[in-house]
């Protein structure tokens, strides 16, 4: 038994500093974009597809090491970022990266929620269960 | 390094459907009859899956976090896709994990592989608790590797193109995970046993 809360403790320490994989794209300065994961990895070797005027591709290439895309073509509107493994972010030139996620509150708002849904399940179940098995 | 979260626009139009759909049948068969004992647990463990995506394991330059799937399996059987379903919608709204659209595909991924691990492990009693635990945490992962391969690949082949193709990252990469969610699940259901056995599932996938 101690050996089993070791290793899952062990799994925590290791695990706790970061958060996971939502993929993040930002445009550092003009026509510079960074693809980040919010876990704070960065996203290198991601494509990006770069869009220009009645949504025609005006370029495309992959980040650099340091997650880094710069755009040369000047008629780009906006960009979408794309991995292999299913992530996707999308940013309009000139305008706001992604939003912050506090992801403590949203976490206790999930739990909350996951509670909520169980109690609810839990006694329309014992109310209609207990209904039907007076009118049976 | 990143599983089991799709993102919204990464699959094609008839793979949501054909995922959404079949999606829909797992969580009817999982939620059908859902009496009220199992449902503390489901919720519990709803909520265990649900936070696990912040949890992040440094795996080399990128990082991954658990998955649970085996976890799951082999405390709930049949009822582990309704706590997968509740988790992934919740991370999709409120962590942005995963998207709506690849709903069905997320929940598909974990449930196939959970139901297959629930249905196998009562079968092996000669293993020890811990074993058999690290087989259910570790199958789980390869299943799920395996399910995101397919759906990926049934969605768009350029997924299989280049060095750095869906199918030479995601079986390589998780190696490490295969290992942490073998260990967790089978320290888990070695605790549980000696501690509390009534809570592992009596897995009766046709009841």
């Amino acid at each position: 038994m101690r050996f089993g809360l070791l290793m899952v403790l062990l799994v925590l320490v290791v695990s706790l500093p970061t958060a996971a994989h939502r993929m993040l794209i930002h445009e550092d300065e003009p026509g510079r974009l960074r693809v980040t994961f919010d876990d704070g990895t960065i996203g290198y070797d991601v494509q990006v597809v770069v869009y220009g005027p009645e949504d025609a591709v005006v370029e495309r290439g992959t980040t650099d090491s340091e997650g880094v895309y710069a755009i040369s073509d000047e008629t780009a509107i906006y960009a979408i970022a794309r991995d292999d493994m299913g992530h996707r972010a999308r940013i309009v030139l000139g305008e706001e990266g992604p939003r912050e996620i506090n992801r403590t509150l949203n976490a206790s708002i999930g739990v909350l929620v996951i509670l909520l849904l169980g109690f609810l399940a839990w006694y329309a179940k014992r109310r209609f269960g207990a209904k039907n098995a007076a009118q049976g | 390094m990143r599983l089991v979260h799709l993102a919204d626009g990464v699959l094609s139009m008839p793979m949501v459907a054909a995922t959404s759909v079949a999606a829909g049948g797992i969580l009817y068969f999982s939620a059908k009859r859902l009496s009220e004992e199992e449902m503390p647990k489901v919720g519990v463990l709803a909520a265990a899956f649900f936070v696990s995506s912040l949890i992040s394991i440094p795996v080399g330059p990128s990082s991954t976090h658990p998955i649970l799937g085996g976890l799951l399996a082999v405390f709930l059987g049949r009822r582990a896709p309704l706590a997968f379903f509740v988790g992934l919608v919740l991370q999709a709204v409120l962590f942005q994990h995963g998207g709506l659209t690849t709903l069905g595909a997320n929940a598909l991924s974990l449930s196939i592989p959970a139901l297959l691990v629930a249905l196998a492990v009562g079968r092996f009693d000669r293993l020890t608790p811990f074993l058999k635990g690290f087989l259910a945490g570790s199958v789980a992962i390869v299943g799920t590797v395996g399910v995101v391969v397919l759906i990926l690949l049934l969605s768009d082949f350029r997924f299989a193109e280049g060095a750095f193709s869906v199918i030479n990252v995601l079986v390589v990469s998780h190696i490490p995970l295969i290992l942490i969610e073998g260990i967790l699940t089978g320290a888990a259901v070695q605790f549980c046993v000696k501690a509390r056995p009534h809570l592992l599932a009596r897995v009766q996938l046709g009841g």
